[in-house]
């Protein structure tokens, strides 16, 4: 367990660990969220901080957290940033907040977040912490801003719908006009399973092109022996 | 001297699958000949439109595939592919329309999947219900041969059945005549227009719904003051062109089954639980929401669904048994969508569930090997041996 932590540590970049397109975590807000690049950015950029201030709190309290309850913990400390965010959210961007909905709050039990926790900021002082933080998040926000503009450049043939809602003013209201839509398809679940689908397979076919991808053999997995367990064993009548 | 000891099947069937796939599109061809007949040109078109792309894509996927496209394009499974489709679409469809669906067919329900064998989704079933989602509005567009009239104004035409001129204006003119096709022409091309006028003059194109879509369509108060006042349903000009393009796509099944092509499993199984489910809900007060077991089976695509499009040997179960099921499945699946669902039919819906269930079933109603998974092994062999 450890050692393939500090493996990962050594090797982690944006590209070939991104939560979105490599390790496929936290997948629900992104396939959710993503119809508009607005609301992509929005939501990247919360769950991105959200991650980079967990991880610098784990990594500063690595030695005092109980080993059994550890998870526990993650997760209280992801829920009080994730509620801070939801207030201030609230507080400055209103409508940005009423539009990304139930997904706010959700940060708080992402599981991208929970699985940087445990694999790399609860082993790292806290300079490494941050700098994997980063990149963790930016490659989050990075894969859900991609997705959200192709889905948005599919649905209306336009992007940046309701710029203004980025705004940090309690009048960025959202537009009443309604953009004639392209492909409304784009904008459903379904539609966003399968361009992430396309995202993926766009990053393999870079990664084989361009030699981008994981170095071979960089994971060594041990084979494991196997023993036949079909057919009747030791039934003899 | 050795005597070489081959296992059965000893004698093998000579059919490849490029002249399955012929004879496929074969006992298709009268069903496609009397709809054209009846609705006009408009399907001819969606067929040809529609096969155009399908060729052209599949080449360049087995070419971005590196598999040998000359083999693979003879196989003649992309074009029984454009073929269900177009059929499948309201005729007229504009070429953009066709395009999407049979890209989203071609690539992603076939050769993302690893092309054809591979696929365990019936490929033009899923560009259909690619289309049924993403355009609503363009896939109920379904008009009478020749007539300004849309299917909504026909729930009016039979509420008020006082004004005569809606029957005339329905039988005014003919949809094979050359007027006929330069406007199910246009409908696929608008581009093609010299004026918006010309245009506006084809609105009203070349078909016109199943009798059971506008079954749905028309409400219920409407059909009974139609069923009183002695209308049959069947009996109008395209009514009756539907009843025919069902015999003829029943006669084309039939001449499937003759040659092997497929096996009365699935259709038997879709047709017989379509005619259980539809008899049992035909009570006196229920008539006129459900609809008759007649309408089900021949005012609609079920013909075409039951022994062109379920029977896809890629897709559908394997086993006997797992057949009857898979056709169970889909037939009441038909049937529920129909009675129940908001869409008004229900092939493509019913035959891709039926689709997701078929692996389920080919696990389950695995048919069990000679000789294997008896009680007494011993026994038997003894048996054998004496």
């Amino acid at each position: 367990m450890r050692e393939t932590g500090r493996q990962l540590n050594q090797e982690m970049t944006i590209w070939r660990h991104n939560p979105v397109l490599v390790q496929l975590l936290g997948l629900s807000p992104v396939l959710a969220v993503s119809t508009t690049l607005v609301n992509g950015i929005a939501l990247g950029v919360a769950a991105a901080s959200v991650l980079l201030l967990s991880c610098i709190t784990v990594s500063l309290l690595k030695k005092r957290i109980n080993y059994t309850w550890r998870f526990t913990v993650y997760l209280l400390i992801m829920a009080s940033y994730t509620t801070a965010l939801n207030i201030l959210m609230q507080c400055f961007y209103l409508p940005l907040h009423q539009q990304l909905g139930i997904y706010v709050p959700l940060i708080c039990c992402n599981i991208a977040i929970l699985v940087h926790l445990e694999v790399h900021a609860s082993r790292q002082r806290c300079t490494a912490a941050i700098a994997d933080a980063l990149k963790a998040g930016i490659g989050y926000f990075l894969g859900i801003a991609v997705l959200a503009a192709a889905r948005e450049l599919l649905t209306t043939g336009s992007l940046f719908h309701d710029w203004q809602l980025l705004l940090p003013s309690a009048q960025s209201t959202q537009s009443s006009t309604e953009i004639p839509q392209l492909f409304g398809f784009a904008s459903t679940p379904a539609m966003a399973l399968i361009m992430l689908g396309l995202l993926i397979a766009l990053k393999n076919f870079a990664d084989a092109k361009l030699g981008l991808g994981a170095v071979e053999g960089s994971t060594s997995v041990r084979p494991i022996e196997r023993v036949r367990v079909t057919g009747k064993i030791g039934s003899k009548s | 001297m050795t005597i070489s000891a081959n296992s059965s099947p000893l004698q093998h069937s000579q059919q490849n699958v490029g002249q399955i796939m012929r004879l496929v599109l074969l006992a298709c061809m009268p069903g496609v000949f009397v709809a054209t007949w009846f609705f006009g040109f408009g399907i001819l078109i969606n067929i040809l439109v529609s096969a155009a792309i399908a060729v052209a894509l599949e080449a360049v996927l087995l070419k971005i595939r590196n598999r040998n496209v000359r083999l693979h394009l003879s196989d003649n499974s992309a074009l029984v592919t454009a073929v269900l489709f177009g059929l499948a679409l309201p005729p007229g469809s504009p070429w953009w329309l066709i395009a999407i669906g049979i890209f989203f067919a071609m690539v992603f329900a076939k050769h993302i999947y690893g092309g054809l064998g591979q696929n365990p989704f019936n490929p033009a079933m899923c560009g259909y219900v690619l289309l049924l989602l993403a355009f609503p509005l363009e896939m109920s567009n379904w008009r009478i041969p020749g007539g300004n009239v849309t299917a909504i104004e026909i729930a009016d035409g039979i509420n008020n059945l006082t004004s005569s001129n809606f029957l005339t204006q329905i039988q005014s003119t003919s949809v094979l005549s050359w007027g006929g096709f330069q406007q199910s022409i246009l409908a696929s091309f608008p581009f093609l227009a010299s004026s918006p006028q010309q245009l506006q003059e084809t609105v009203d194109a070349m078909s016109m719904a199943t009798p059971l879509i506008e079954f749905k369509m028309a409400g219920h108060s409407a059909l009974i003051a139609a069923r009183e006042s002695g209308l049959d349903l069947f009996a109008r000009e395209s009514k009756t062109g539907w009843e025919l393009v069902n015999i003829a796509y029943l006669l084309g099944g039939m001449f499937l089954l003759y040659r092997r092509i497929i096996s009365w499993h699935i259709p038997l199984a879709i047709l017989s639980s379509i005619i259980i489910l539809s008899s049992l809900f035909y009570t006196p007060a229920a008539a006129a929401v459900y609809g008759s077991p007649y309408l089900h089976l021949f005012g609609s695509a079920t013909m075409l669904g039951a022994f062109f499009i379920a029977t896809d040997p890629v897709s559908a179960a394997t086993s006997n048994t797992g057949k009857l099921m898979y056709g169970v499945i889909i037939g009441c699946a038909i049937y529920s969508i129909r009675a129940w669902g908001s869409y008004p039919d229900s092939i493509a819906l019913a035959v891709l569930f039926g689709n997701f269930c078929a692996p389920l079933l080919d696990h389950f109603l695995r048919p069990r090997m000679f000789g294997h998974g008896q009680d007494h092994p011993e026994k038997n062999e003894s048996e054998i041996r004496g």
